[in-house]
């Protein structure tokens, strides 16, 4: 079968600026992406795949959950120092929190009402009651704590620190930081399979993802992905992780069982966060690089005859195209030629 | 360097990302990817390396252990090719 076949793309849904953290409910069959560059959370049908509005939240939401039962998206307001409240039947903001600094990442333990943000600026957790919406607690982690997972089934709620290679364990119940999970360097999104006992973290600066031992509290493998995984999500009942290769414009499927990878399936540009509808398998992903989500369907009936392989880039072997860019500080043109005769590296980046 | 993809305020954000990471060197900007997308890359960060005649040697590359087995194999005179 074709790639094209076996993971369909169903279209690319144009949301607001730099989507970021995104979430899906299967059964209301809605979705919520936050739009870091235009201060809004895009809800978005998830049978159409069309946007139904942008809600106004804070300035720059990164991090993103969904509370079904509450039926609330909160938002991580990176420049401004709150979560902003979404109520997902009226379609509006209902509050904002203030919080600790620089919020990028969320998490939510549905079980015990709680939502929590990682204050990548200070290295603290800070934790929100779902129903009243007050901070009801701050916890310390580690160097730029961020994206927060539940794990009900051993009462502890997990926190990737990304200046700090590690995960730091948080009781559950009394908000207490129990200890420290050495990953690799810059792990930025982190997802529990709580009943398999399992913890997978994007390590997006050296292009790995940990997989994590939630009763041993140790990592147990770690999976080589393209390039700077930036988003991570798992199919329905923990059978595959999806892995947006930001750096590379692909999604990784691996199989959990094996942790092996089946298939890198090409999508937009620069795919960051994903969710996937576990009704159909639908993987929606956040594309920074055009300010859409991306859908595609995993259809893979199980292990592909064919692997991924390392493909070469077609420009290997080929002279670079001139560039005629302005340059960052006084915006003068500067071409390729100024830098004939020399060995060097153009690197691509964006600050988000 | 060159940053894409901004959507609002390149210049702004692409220079406090310099100051924020320390980073020195010429940097360009690619506001809305033009040039990014006739390379025909689909991501960030990557890496180019051009060798002194303005062929692109590898595509890629970008976490630290990358970069350096990149550069041992294309600028060490003494390995395989």
């Amino acid at each position: 079968m074709e790639q094209s076949e076996v993971f369909p793309a169903l279209g690319a849904i144009p949301v607001g600026k730099g989507p970021e953290g995104i979430a899906v409910d299967g059964e209301a069959r809605r979705g919520y992406v936050a739009c870091a560059r235009s201060n809004t959370v895009a809800v978005f049908d998830l049978d159409t795949n069309s946007i139904i509005t942008q809600i106004p939240v804070g300035k720059e939401p990164i991090g993103l959950v969904y509370d079904k039962q509450s039926g609330r998206v909160f938002t991580t307001d990176a420049r401004q120092d709150t979560v902003s409240v979404v109520d997902v039947h009226r379609l509006e903001t209902i509050k904002q929190i203030p919080v600790g600094s620089y919020p990028a990442g969320a998490g939510v333990y549905e079980q015990r009402r709680k939502v929590y943000c990682g204050n990548t600026g200070e290295g603290t957790v800070s934790v929100i009651d779902a129903d009243t919406l007050e901070v009801t607690a701050t916890v310390q982690a580690k160097l730029a704590a961020g994206s927060l997972c539940a794990d009900p089934v051993r009462d502890h709620v997990y926190c990737a620190n990304f200046g700090d290679a590690s995960v730091t364990l948080i009781d559950g119940k009394t908000d207490q930081p129990i200890g420290e999970i050495a990953v690799d360097y810059a792990p930025c999104k982190i997802v529990v399979d709580a009943p398999r006992g399992r913890a997978y973290v994007a390590n997006s600066l050296v292009s790995t993802v940990s997989v994590i031992d939630l009763e041993k509290r140790e990592v147990v493998d770690t999976l080589n992905v393209e390039r700077a995984p930036v988003g991570i999500g798992l199919g329905p009942g923990g059978d595959r992780l999806y892995a947006g290769n930001r750096g590379a414009g692909k999604i990784s499927v691996f199989d959990t069982e094996t942790r092996q990878e089946w298939a890198r399936v090409p999508v937009g540009t620069a795919p960051g966060d994903l969710a996937v509808d576990p009704i159909t398998r639908t993987i929606y992903v956040s594309d920074a690089g055009t300010s859409t989500v991306s859908v595609f369907q995993d259809r893979l009936p199980g292990k592909p005859d064919v692997l991924p392989q390392e493909t070469t880039h077609p420009l290997v072997g080929k002279p670079l195209p001139e560039f005629r860019l302005p340059d960052m500080v006084d915006g003068r043109e500067r071409t390729s030629g100024e830098w004939r005769g020399k060995n060097y590296i153009l690197n691509f980046f964006a600050s988000w | 360097m060159v940053n894409v993809w901004e959507h609002v305020n390149s210049r702004e954000e692409a220079l406090h990302f310099c100051k924020v990471h320390s980073i020195q060197g010429p940097v360009l900007i690619d506001a809305k990817g033009d040039y990014i997308a006739q390379l025909g890359l689909r991501g960030v960060p990557v890496n180019l390396f051009v060798n002194k005649k303005g062929i692109v040697q590898a595509v890629g590359m970008t976490t630290p252990d990358e970069v350096r087995s990149t550069l041992m194999r294309l600028l060490n005179p003494f390995a395989k090719k």
